[in-house]
């Protein structure tokens, strides 16, 4: 069944076949119960003690009563799920049990997610229906598995059902952004319009001089004060003219070639990564759809491309509607089978944008990329998504991590002498990303042509 | 390498494997119901039921020694706790009859009573227990399902136990069938605020 865009699977058991008939069927419970009052009967018989049988006529009386009301209908469950996308932290789920007088009067659930402990829960099943909210502990973006409930119902501790399994769907998780200030422009700007100051004449906002009237100049730039102070006879008339203003294009480039944790064991692919733990996917999607909001906002062009998919990138563009294409491509980035293990061909770029680059640093075609794509006259900003790893307790694996971080800080390092800033988004150092790409504007405005030098 | 300096390598590694984060047990699903009980929690009511009961039948019976009242206790309350199934907390309700039985020559003790609602609220105990996993809930108003039933089941026997104690010629002590009508009157009190005739204790 499908509730609001969202798969609902009920009615099912957890073998995957349809309860359509009465599955309900009377416990061990119940025979003990017979069992023991029988057996105490007969002891007080042949013992001539009557107390003995008042022992056993409790259990006895209340599986009697328990077996003149046989339940007729399994108890109807479905999982709702908000529609849509979500968001990291919200992915949340409702559990609909409604109430049926022939059905069960308790109901026990076992819900299961992946990274997440198993609940074990037993209910009451109210005479009006009820909603269980639920909600995962994920920090986990990109598609992302749900809840997988096994719910069984009881009746008089006698009756009990067959177990039935609620699924819920995988849903995509789409990254959040943090607040950014400014952000590193390109060296050049391109467009007739824009925020942003360009180096040649045209309509804008910002001064550039006071200059004879010229052929071509509008008459209303013409500065009267001006004018009548430099030439009273109006021999001359003067204008301001101002800078043009132009919008910038950036790049994200995404390494998703592979996805890492902080737990160096599962770096061989076979733990399982922690699900309150963002990986260096999560960070690179976080860090990029942060760039790619604080651009957008700021009226600039933003494209996006994925190096561990070969199909066709988003090319630049601006708007909220394009921002929100460049989310759900965040969202859907995720390491490819051997991806990895090939060389990466530098993406085409369109000229005068600038890169933003979301990598690990793990191997040296970052380095390859970042260097390919300087010759060609490209400003390049690479945003270290590598988490904090955790310290590592075994010999061999705290080896292999200490030469791969030698390594990987000695590519920081020849970035840096390179002239490439590096900015991490890891733990801590996220906070700083924000005064760090302050700094890079602010440094990068310096050099921009087209301001008074 | 030098004894001290492995010694402290040896720490290290010590102090790493305790505060490992892989270690951390992983995060629970979060889940709005009512009020919870754990699991444990009806273990350790097992723990008290299970003695109380095989100590309760044994009281009036002065021919057994402590020692295997004791034993018989501890056995079956460890027994219950390991398994705890219908099957187990049956054959510790017929250990119970055992004690109480005792070899006594009176045709019925009204001790037997007390006897027969310990015997039923373990018997309950050990459903609850066998359903709800170590470290899993049950609200509280799924343990109260069913009260009235079992109200009316106890009044049941307490009104049959008098009509065998009547029936034995036995005398009964007043505070006992005070107790008695009082739990019928109750049964039926909550037979008459019942929901629907074949109450079941669902409100």
């Amino acid at each position: 069944m499908t509730v609001g865009g969202i798969i609902v699977a009920h009615g099912r058991t957890s073998q995957g076949t349809p309860t359509d008939g009465n599955h309900w069927r009377p416990t061990s419970a119940h025979t003990a119960a017979i069992a023991t009052g029988i057996l105490l009967l007969a002891t007080s018989v042949i013992a001539g003690r009557a107390d003995i049988a008042l022992i056993g006529i409790p259990s006895l009386l209340a599986a009697t009563w328990a077996h003149t009301n046989r339940p007729t209908t399994p108890p109807p469950a479905t999982l709702h799920e908000p529609p849509g996308t979500a968001t990291p932290g919200e992915l949340t789920a409702t559990l609909h049990l409604p109430s049926t007088p022939t059905t069960a009067d308790i109901i026990h659930l076992r819900i299961t997610a992946t990274g997440h402990r198993d609940t074990h829960l037993a209910l009451a099943a109210h005479p009006h229906e009820r909603h269980v909210p639920l909600r995962l502990s994920s920090v986990r973006t990109g598609p992302q598995e749900t809840f997988t409930i096994d719910l069984r119902g009881s009746r008089h501790h006698i009756w009990e059902e067959e177990p039935i399994q609620v699924g819920g769907t995988p849903r995509l998780v789409l990254p959040a952004s943090a607040p950014l200030g400014r952000l590193p422009l390109p060296h050049r700007l391109r467009g007739l319009t824009g925020p942003h100051s360009a180096r040649r004449l045209g309509d804008g906002a910002e001064l550039r001089d006071i200059h004879p009237f010229t052929p071509g100049d509008r008459l209303r730039r013409i500065d009267w004060r001006t004018t009548a102070r430099r030439s009273p006879e109006l021999d001359t008339l003067y204008v301001r003219r101002t800078y043009a203003t132009a919008e910038a294009t950036a790049v994200l480039v995404v390494d998703s070639r592979d996805e890492v944790g902080p737990d160096v064991r599962t770096w061989r692919g076979y733990g399982t990564l922690r699900v309150d733990e963002p990986t260096s996917l999560d960070l690179a999607r976080h860090a990029a759809a942060s760039v790619a909001h604080a651009l957008v906002e700021a009226g600039d062009r933003v494209g996006l491309e994925d190096l561990a998919r070969r199909r066709r990138p988003l090319p630049p563009a601006s708007g909220r509607r394009h921002l929100r294409r460049l989310v759900h491509g965040l969202a859907l980035a995720h390491p490819k089978d051997r991806a990895s293990v090939h060389r990466v061909r530098p993406p085409q770029l369109p000229a005068d944008a600038i890169v933003y680059l979301f990598t690990t640093l793990l191997d040296d075609e970052p380095l390859h990329l970042v260097r390919t794509w300087r010759a060609t006259g490209h400003p390049v900003v690479v945003i270290d998504t590598l988490p904090d790893v955790h310290p590592v307790i075994e010999n061999h694996l705290a080896i292999a991590w200490h030469i791969a971080r030698l390594e990987r800080e000695n590519r920081i390092a020849t970035l840096d002498r390179e002239g490439i800033p590096v900015i991490s988004w890891a733990g801590s150092e996220r906070d700083r990303a924000t005064v760090r790409f302050e700094a890079l504007a602010r440094a990068a405005q310096r050099h921009v042509p087209g301001r008074v030098p | 390498m030098n004894p001290i300096t492995e010694l402290t390598a040896q720490l290290h590694r010590l102090r790493l494997r305790l505060t490992d984060p892989a270690h951390r047990p992983l995060p629970d699903i979060t889940t709005q119901t009512g009020p919870t009980l754990r699991g444990w929690v009806l273990r350790l009511a097992l723990l008290v039921l299970t003695p109380l009961l095989l100590l309760t039948a044994a009281a009036r019976t002065p021919d057994i020694p402590d020692g295997v009242t004791w034993t018989i206790a501890a056995l079956s309350t460890g027994l219950l706790l390991a398994r705890p199934t219908p099957t187990t907390a049956g054959g510790i309700t017929v250990v119970a009859a055992v004690l109480l039985w005792g070899f006594t020559t009176e045709p019925l003790d009204p001790w037997a009573l007390a006897v027969a609602l310990l015997a039923y609220a373990l018997t309950r105990t050990t459903w609850w227990a066998a359903h709800v996993p170590f470290h899993g809930r049950a609200e509280i108003s799924a343990l109260l399902v069913g009260w009235r039933r079992d109200l009316v089941v106890l009044a049941t026997t307490g009104l049959l136990g008098a009509l065998a104690m009547l029936a034995s010629g036995a005398t009964v002590p007043g505070a006992v069938l005070l107790a008695a009508l009082a739990i019928v009157g109750i049964a039926f009190l909550a037979l008459a605020t019942g929901g629907s005739p074949r109450d079941d204790g669902r409100g």
